[in-house]
């Protein structure tokens, strides 16, 4: 494994599935945040560039993790779905959160579920007068995680986020200009959105400072390593730059902090760091029907669990650009369960080591494993459907 | 003993919202998108009363049937005899329902298009468009039980739509994804595109399945935003004669290029019924590379430049700008969770039914189009000069038909929160529609964390320009009461006060140039220190420019402006409506700043006011 650190020179476009061309609307828009494929396919290309023999199958070998950003020395993930934040004390960034977990069955819910073994999670101790829920920074630190995850108790919880938000987005307007009077050409107008990975002190702060977001990502070469150590990629559209620095203290980000160097109990919480993609949709190809529930065993590890229920968000779209020779054009399209998602198992054999499974994927398909998809982070629960609405 | 029947309530979400609402790049798109989804919630909530439920919402006696007037959420909640076993039923039931009106529109689409389709391409994306949740709860016995169970069932949906479940998709490779929102491919055969009326693809434009229904299903049109953006030029040219001819001579060219399919025939504007780009001479390029008839569209673009350079200048079509209103009802929540019954709820729900209907009819009457209004939110698109009258309206409106819902806590009753944003028609209709939705959230919220530490947060007007090539420029304040003329300035409300400074622009008054003048002034004096010297200062140099030369202003007009400039830049609050954070001058070079930028607001206003009332005489 290898360590490498990517600092975008400049803002980065990272393209939704939306076409872009002449005459087809005059406006480049970017996600959020930059696919995991969007670094796996910049990263086979710098190893392409050593060695041009290197066939896209050889290429594709090569696994890319990551996409994880890197700020103030500290490693960031996105904000799990089962944490509902209450609210936030503004002085001392203290946040009030309930746990989304699943809920007691009592005489049947009212809730017809994609599976009949399915519970839907709600938030424990809910108040009786409704709030609307303040919105998290994009993505929490590390440590809140690891103290997020390690939690079995159900219980809310008041605890410091230590957020990041998302790179904010930069609008750019392009024209063209004409070489021979230097005039910007009528209607060859666009205009394109970046994310500026420069951190700004927050809105409303006095005081604070610019900083640098990186982007942090983890490679197996396998059989094709990479010679530099420090070079440049084009990263993402209008192939903006990201300087990328082999850093070899970042295997410390990588690993399960050691308060999750533990073995779960009944409750095993499955958190997509990374998008997922999976044979059956939303619910992992892993998982069979069995008796009526939905069991199978967590890639790669032997354990055996059911699915009790799940926090997914909204099927994001993913596509993107081919260029492997002779396959030169827009990929198909296929629906990602986005970062954030949390899954409840209930553990069903033995208990499951944190650590081992941490941050390895869960996809369905090995190839996208190594383009760096469906990364998961692991926590437990109480593994009692215990929350309810009223 | 006679086993007791049990009543549960019901309910339901329908989506997708956003795909539906918000991906657009035509209005038509953004239009048929709300209407398809209220006909399909409608259609859902058909199932519901067919079987015999009571509805809550939408209202109990709306006219249900396809394509009437009545605006159907998304959400819709009734109540049901039956246990488990029937709801299940009657929600699966209901979800068909759904799904086939769905399809119907699907159809129709299909029909027109058909020779360009991908048949398996599009039976494959038109399978799983709907998304639809349901929950339900019995409802128990005693006092609070009606409360309870819809507290509880609101929770249970939320639940229930914290799993997103979807179907596995494999595209296909090679196929562009759609335009619109890029979440499926392209429904067209080797990248052909059909000619279809009112399909209107830019050159190389990809439509999905659903990108394809909201453009070409159903017959009617719907007006575009330049026609919004140049109707108060219309409404000018008829005002005096010899333009009326001007009006009259147009016709045949437009008709011309409605012809060659360059642009629509749109409803409601009898004295033009045409898309506004046809007198925008700016647009015309664009136009004729999206239309099929070019030599005949040519010919009359070259006809319509002709008449309209015999105007004078100030006389023809403006840059077109136009105004997107987004409103929404404020504290909704909380009075509804103090509704105990389930009459006194259908009550609510009727008179939001009722205001949705009254709402169209004010926009309609401030030559303004409705995209969409149901409940308590408003989405329109309006003619610069009457978007400060038609939101005063709309306030006013929601403000006397919920006026007996007031909250047991606070004893104050829902208002509605107007946010209004002034964009160029041609700028890109997703962000439009994001800009307006801005500018609603700051109506509500109010700048800053100010408002809600004064608790000046909701029932707000909130005004947004944003021009081509320059930053967002906002001003906001909570409704006060409508005033008589002569009340002092800084008395008036934020949309008289804006009214009165754009009557000043478009009479002439005050010349254009003058809110960035006022904007040179800031920078001279920020950095002073506050106190009387500044302050005597800052109200001396803003009342010079106000007396010079090129204001032609009355003796009490002046008076007026004067008197509003001590009172802006005072220093202190002494006046008592001035207590918005945007409004409390702070004795420094900032009161400066929103003094012009309500100014530089006000003239955008002051443009559209000057061409409906036929320009300078």
């Amino acid at each position: 494994m290898r360590y490498f650190r990517l600092t975008p020179l400049s803002p980065l476009i990272a393209r939704d599935s939306r076409p872009f061309g002449a005459g087809q609307g005059n406006r480049v828009r970017s996600m959020d945040w930059i696919s995991p494929s969007v670094i796996a396919g910049a990263v086979r290309t710098a190893v392409w560039k050593e060695k041009d023999t290197l066939t896209p199958e050889q290429l594709k070998t090569i696994e890319v993790h990551g996409a994880f950003p890197i700020a103030d020395e500290q490693i960031y993930f996105p904000r799990p779905l089962d944490a509902l934040i209450r609210k936030v004390e503004k002085e001392t960034g203290i946040a009030d959160i309930l746990r989304i977990r699943p809920m007691a069955r009592g005489e049947g819910l009212g809730v017809p579920m994609p599976h009949e073994s399915l519970v839907p999670s709600a938030p424990v101790e809910m108040p009786e007068e409704d709030f609307k829920p303040e919105r998290s920074d994009d993505f929490w630190s590390l440590e809140a995680m690891a103290k997020w995850l390690g939690c079995e108790e159900d219980q809310r919880v008041l605890m410091r986020i230590d957020g990041l938000p998302a790179p904010v987005k930069e609008d750019r307007t392009n024209v063209t200009i004409l070489p021979e009077s230097g005039a910007a050409e009528d209607t060859k107008l666009f205009t394109t959105t970046g994310l500026d990975f420069v951190r700004r002190p927050r809105d409303g702060e006095s005081k604070g400072r610019l900083s640098q977001m990186r982007i942090g990502v983890r490679v197996n070469f396998g059989d094709y390593t990479l010679l530099a150590g420090r070079f440049l990629v084009p990263l993402g559209g209008e192939r903006r730059l990201a300087e990328t620095v082999e850093s070899g203290d970042q295997d410390k980000f990588w690993k399960a902090p050691d308060a999750l160097n533990v073995r779960s109990g009944k409750g095993l919480r499955m958190v997509l760091a990374t998008p997922a993609l999976f044979a059956k949709g939303w619910l992992p190809g892993w998982l069979r029907e069995e008796h009526g529930n939905l069991t199978g065993t967590i890639p790669g590890s032997g354990v055996s669990v059911r699915l009790v229920s799940a926090v997914v968000g909204r099927w994001k779209p993913l596509s993107g650009w081919s260029y492997e020779r002779g396959r030169n054009g827009p990929k198909a399209l296929r629906r990602m369960v986005p970062a954030g998602s949390v899954y409840f198992f209930e553990v069903l054999e033995g208990g499951a080591e944190l650590s081992t499974l941490w941050l390895r994927s869960v996809c369905d398909s090995a190839q996208d494993g190594r383009d760096g998809f469906g990364l998961a982070l692991w926590g437990l629960w109480s593994g009692r459907e215990s929350a309810r609405c009223f | 003993m006679s086993q007791e029947v049990k009543s549960c309530l019901l309910q339901l979400s329908i989506g997708p919202v956003q795909e539906f609402i918000a991906a657009a790049r035509r209005t038509r798109d953004l239009w048929f998108g709300s209407f398809m989804l209220s006909e399909i919630s409608k259609a859902a909530a058909k199932a519901l009363k067919d079987a015999k439920a009571e509805l809550i919402f939408p209202e109990p006696d709306g006219d249900l049937n396809p394509k009437s007037e009545l605006n159907v959420a998304n959400v819709i909640l009734a109540r049901v005899h039956g246990g488990h076993a029937e709801m299940r039923a009657l929600s699966d039931k209901t979800r068909t329902a759904a799904v086939e009106r769905f399809k119907a529109f699907a159809d129709e689409a299909y029909k027109k298009a058909e020779r360009c389709i991908v048949k398996e391409r599009w039976d494959k994306q038109i399978e799983d468009v709907i998304e639809f949740y349901a929950a339900w709860t019995e409802i128990g016995t005693g006092e609070g039980a009606y409360k309870a169970a819809r507290q509880r069932v609101a929770r249970l949906l939320a639940a229930r739509k914290n799993l997103r479940d979807f179907l596995p998709y494999e595209g296909e490779f090679g196929v562009p994804k759609s335009s619109l929102d890029g979440l499926r491919e392209s429904v067209f055969r080797d990248g052909k595109v059909p000619a279809i009326a009112g399909l209107r693809l830019k050159e190389g434009e990809a439509l999905d399945s659903v990108g394809l229904i909201k453009r070409v299903a159903g017959d009617e049109r719907f007006p575009s935003v330049s026609r919004v953006a140049v109707d108060p030029w219309v409404r000018g040219a008829r005002e005096e004669t010899l333009r009326v001819e001007t009006l009259r001579e147009l016709t045949p060219h437009c008709e011309a290029l409605v012809k060659a399919g360059a642009i629509s025939r749109v409803r409601g504007g009898e004295a033009f019924p045409y898309e506004g780009t046809a007198v925008l001479l700016s647009r015309h390029a664009s136009m004729l590379a999206e239309c099929g008839d070019k030599e005949g569209a040519n010919a009359a673009c070259k006809a319509i430049a002709e008449i309209l350079s015999r105007l004078r200048p100030q006389d023809r079509p403006l840059e077109p700008y136009f105004a997107l209103l987004v409103a929404d009802g404020d504290r909704m929540g909380a009075a509804i969770s103090e509704i105990g019954d389930m009459e006194r709820h259908q009550k609510f729900s009727s008179t939001l039914s009722k205001f949705a209907g009254k709402a169209r009819e004010i926009v309609q009457e401030h030559s303004g189009v409705c995209v969409y209004t149901g409940g308590d939110d408003v989405l329109a698109f309006l003619p610069l000069d009457t978007c400060l009258p038609c939101a005063r309206e709309l306030h006013d409106a929601f403000g006397e038909l919920l006026k007996d819902y007031k909250s047991i806590k606070d004893q104050r009753a829902p208002t509605l929160s107007v946010g209004i944003s002034i964009g160029h028609a041609m700028e890109d209709l997703e962000d439009l529609l994001a800009f307006g939705r801005e500018a609603e959230k700051v109506a509500k919220k109010g700048v800053g964390e100010g408002s809600l530490k004064a608790k000046t947060d909701r029932n707000g007007l909130a005004v947004v320009v944003r021009s081509r090539g320059s930053g967002a420029v906002v001003v906001r304040e909570q409704w006060g009461d409508r005033a008589e003329e002569t009340r002092a300035l800084a008395k008036v409300s934020l949309d008289e006060r804006l009214h009165y400074w754009a009557r000043l622009f478009a009479d002439g008054a005050i010349p254009n140039k003058f809110p960035y003048e006022l904007r040179e002034n800031v920078e001279f004096y920020r950095g002073w220190e506050a106190g009387d010297v500044l302050k005597a200062a800052m109200q001396d140099d803003i009342k010079r420019i106000f007396r010079r030369k090129d204001v032609n202003l009355s003796d009490k007009e002046r008076n007026r402006v004067e008197t509003y400039i001590d009172a802006a830049l005072c220093g202190s609050c002494q006046i008592d409506r001035l207590q918005n954070e945007l409004v409390i001058s702070r004795g420094d070079a900032r009161d400066i700043d929103r003094l012009s930028d309500e100014l530089l607001i006000a003239q955008w206003i002051g443009f559209g006011v000057r061409q409906a009332k036929g320009g300078d005489r």
